[in-house]
């Protein structure tokens, strides 16, 4: 058997859909948005729910009512550790994450619920604290919170305070967003540096000897995605927000949902200095570390300049850059040409040595 | 000193990819080992193969620490993280690494308290913070680690810290080189010294590969433009027929390494007799362990151990990967029943082991062959 | 961690700058790569290389400093 025979039946193995969880426990591994969260999805939740919303596994499943409306409909729980870290707390990204999983569905989002599982021995002027955030964030963002509900567990049971958010949104009646509308040719865009979320968490912990001013991205997307979406319409092809996992894990996903080929330049791919110092520090490739308030856009060649251009006056995008571009070639990978003037495959995690940043 | 930068400019590159392309003479091959982990890392990270002619292989030597551990190492690690009482620290690197039972990140979930640091140093502090626990701290790497848990051991001996231990899995450098070179199907012209090692041990260390074998050898950097001209450098000796140790990394490393860093070691801890391997057996005089004197940070004597050999799995061909005799996918159970999620051998381990570097990044055309947009 | 280099164990050690010094350690600042100053901080221990100045570069691995780096 020759090289390239090898390689691609792994690549056969390592795209076919259904993955076994082959783990006794759940470790924090099965946490951390790579192949073993992955696989805790595909192998042992789908299979008990399968329906067709759920199927896509997107980041909103989207309803459609009788009268031809869309809703969009998302949730997503936060076990941050530390609550509060430089440039957010809990409560922000409790608001935040729900907002944009339901924007890059396309959506407008109507409304919130919060759920608390609170820790007996909470202060109670913590917990007035990140409830005022909570408060403060939905208002800032023009989302209510309309619906809620508060849980007490036994001390020890809970680092202080878990908050669970859902959220419903409504989607435009012209958008066809998805993985399934990307196409050879397309433009990959990012709408500002990463990394930022992950690596200010991770130092806010002060576990390591590591100190720098690094503060998190977290904020809600929908003001940028209606702006992109009405300078571009139809255009834009697909929209995703790179949490956990970060960047690499995001465009792996679409280029396996998509069977297409992504082609990113490492040149063009904005890092903060400090987050590139941290992760130089740590040995951690930024491309992987979670963020909480970019947007990675593909987009048809043809709107490139124009969604750039939108991106860029939007303050969320202000440092917005095209970093790549989808091919017919390599389906299912991604790949860095690096500033160096070589090439390589950036893969999915395994796991994560960075747990609870979200 | 230069910005990092100068050493990754993709300009200064293709001059040197130019210039080692001019010294290779067509149609021969040059078979070059790098021995170390980082570097096969910055390989791939940078994509330096795509630079080459394709008569310049290089082969991912034995450098990964994490790999070369056997399993039997790894079971004591999670007996001693599975005792009342302890924590456990170890560098991230170990959390994944399979032992009999599943890993440490296993033994966590099953209620061991399992803490990751980056730094020997932050074990001892955990063990000043939680005088009620015993803190142990499983130290691995080879010789540019072993200075730090050295400091570490110095530091706790003079708090009189009695709640701190480490077990010691240091190994070293220069004895596998041996082993390999001795190997019946070595199929290797010269070798990519590791830069970091060398700057605590020098390159004296490596003379006998060039004095007594014949093999030239580059001690390197890790950036790229550093592998780049050591490469270079590699191509130069043999093409000119000489075998010598040559420095490419003089910014950091001197021939005799660093006297302090090696004198904290010496004081600390000394050679095992011998030291089982993964992939390559085991190997005389080529691991350390915690001198008598500083035993009572030594986990291997104040905890049972149950020190059961696990032998290699017999399908396993990472010997001769190591050797450089078989590239990763020639392996015969290479990406089918040895995958990063389940490695049967060293070799696909870590991140940094031939074969889990190859997996993980090599799978694809060189940049130059691919078809323009 | 796959796909990011093995810092810890492995052969991989970086250079960052002293900007303070506190006795047995010194807080370093590592410049990223292609970027300007202003990275990020670590302490680490400098026995191995002592005594140090501000604006030296050194070699860190593990929180200590193994050596210091020359142009």
């Amino acid at each position: 058997m020759d090289e390239r025979e090898v390689l691609e039946r792994i690549e056969a193995r390592r795209q076919r859909a259904s993955r076994r969880l082959l783990d006794e426990r759940i470790t924090l591994a099965h946490g951390a948005g790579g192949r073993s969260s992955q696989a805790l999805v595909e192998a042992l939740l789908l299979p008990a729910l399968r329906n067709s919303l759920l199927e896509p596994l997107a980041d909103a499943a989207i309803l459609e009512l009788e009268d031809g409306t869309q809703l969009a409909f998302s949730t997503d729980s936060y076990v941050v550790k530390p609550l509060s870290f430089p440039g957010g707390d809990i409560a922000r990204l409790a608001v935040h994450g729900t907002i944009n999983d339901l924007a890059v569905s396309g959506a407008q989002p109507l409304a919130l619920s919060a759920g608390l599982i609170l820790e007996e021995g909470l202060a109670v002027a913590e917990l007035a604290r990140y409830v005022a955030s909570l408060g403060e964030t939905a208002r800032e963002a023009g989302v209510p919170i309309a619906t809620g509900d508060t849980k007490v567990v036994e001390r020890g049971k809970a680092d202080g305070l878990y908050i669970s958010t859902s959220g419903i949104g409504l989607v435009a009646a012209s958008s066809k967003l998805g993985a399934q509308e990307i196409r050879s040719g397309d433009r990959v865009l990012l709408s500002g540096t990463i990394g930022d979320h992950g690596m200010a968490v991770l130092v806010a912990r002060g576990e390591l000897e590591l100190e720098g001013a690094i503060e998190s991205d977290t904020a809600p997307l929908h003001g940028l995605v209606a702006a992109l979406l009405a300078a571009c319409g139809a255009a834009v092809h697909c929209m995703r927000d790179p949490t956990r996992g970060g960047v690499a894990t995001a465009l792996n996903e679409l280029a396996r949902a998509s069977r297409t080929g992504i082609v990113i330049d490492e040149s063009a791919i904005p890092v903060a200095a400090t987050v590139a110092g941290a992760c130089e520090i740590l040995g951690i490739d930024p491309l992987y570390v979670a963020n909480e308030g970019k947007l990675i856009a593909i987009v048809g060649p043809e709107v490139a300049e124009v969604a750039l251009a939108t991106m860029r006056a939007h303050p969320l995008g202000r440092e917005a850059t095209l970093i790549g571009e989808i091919r017919e070639e390599r389906p299912g990978m991604v790949i860095l040409d690096t500033t160096f003037g070589g090439s390589r495959v950036v893969d999915t995690l395994a796991g994560d040595p960075l747990p609870r940043i979200c | 000193m230069k910005h990092l930068s100068e050493y990754r400019s993709g300009e200064i590159a293709a001059g040197l990819a130019e210039r080692i392309a001019a010294l290779v003479e067509p149609g021969s091959s040059y078979k070059l080992m790098e021995i170390c982990g980082g570097h096969t890392h910055a390989i791939y990270r940078h994509g330096i193969e795509d630079l080459l002619p394709a008569e310049v292989q290089l082969v991912h030597g034995p450098g990964c620490p994490v790999c070369v551990i056997p399993m039997g190492r790894q079971d004591d690690a999670i007996a001693i993280a599975e005792q009342d009482g302890v924590i456990f620290t170890t560098f991230a690197d170990m959390l994944r690494v399979p032992a009999t039972n599943g890993s440490l990140l296993d033994a966590k979930a099953r209620g061991a308290d399992v803490r990751m640091v980056y730094s020997p140093l932050d074990a001892l502090r955990l063990a000043r913070e939680n005088p009620d626990r015993q803190v142990v701290f499983f130290a691995i790497g080879f010789e540019t680690t072993a200075p730090s848990t050295a400091l570490t051991l110095l530091r706790a001996g003079a708090e009189g810290a009695n709640n701190f231990s480490i077990f010691c899995n240091h190994v070293l450098v220069p004895p596998p080189l041996r082993a390999i070179l001795d190997a019946p199907d070595l199929q290797l012209d010269g070798f990519i010294g590791p830069g970091h090692v060398s700057t605590v041990i020098g390159t004296q260390p490596y003379e006998f590969i060039a004095s007594e074998y014949r093999k030239p050898v580059v001690v390197a950097g890790f950036e790229p433009l550093d592998v780049l001209q050591s490469i270079y450098m590699l191509l130069r000796q043999l093409t000119e027929g000489r075998c010598e140790v040559e420095n490419q990394y003089v910014r950091v490393v001197r021939r005799e390494g660093n006297e302090r860093a090696l004198a904290v070691i010496e004081e600390t801890m000394e050679v095992r007799d011998t030291f089982e391997w993964r992939g390559l057996g085991f190997i005389e005089r080529s691991a350390l362990g915690v001198r008598e004197r500083w035993g009572q940070f030594d986990a291997e004597r104040r905890f049972e151990l149950p020190g059961t050999r696990v032998a290699d799995p017999p399908a396993c061909q990472c010997g001769e990967v190591l050797r450089g005799a078989l590239r990763p996918w020639e392996c015969k159970v290479f990406g089918t029943a040895c995958t990063p999620e389940r490695p049967i051998g060293t070799c696909m381990v870590s991140s940094e082991g031939a074969c889990a570097a190859y997996y993980n990044y090599g799978r694809l055309e060189r940049r130059s062959e691919r078809t323009p947009a | 961690m796959d796909a990011c280099s093995c810092i810890t164990c492995g052969d991989v050690a970086i250079v960052a700058r002293v900007v303070e010094l506190r006795g047995q350690s010194a807080v370093v600042e590592c410049d990223p790569p292609s970027r300007g100053a202003g990275g990020a901080r670590e302490e680490v221990a400098v026995e191995l290389v002592a005594p140090v100045e501000l604006g030296e570069q050194l070699l860190c691995h593990a929180g200590v400093a193994l050596e210091r780096v020359v142009q």
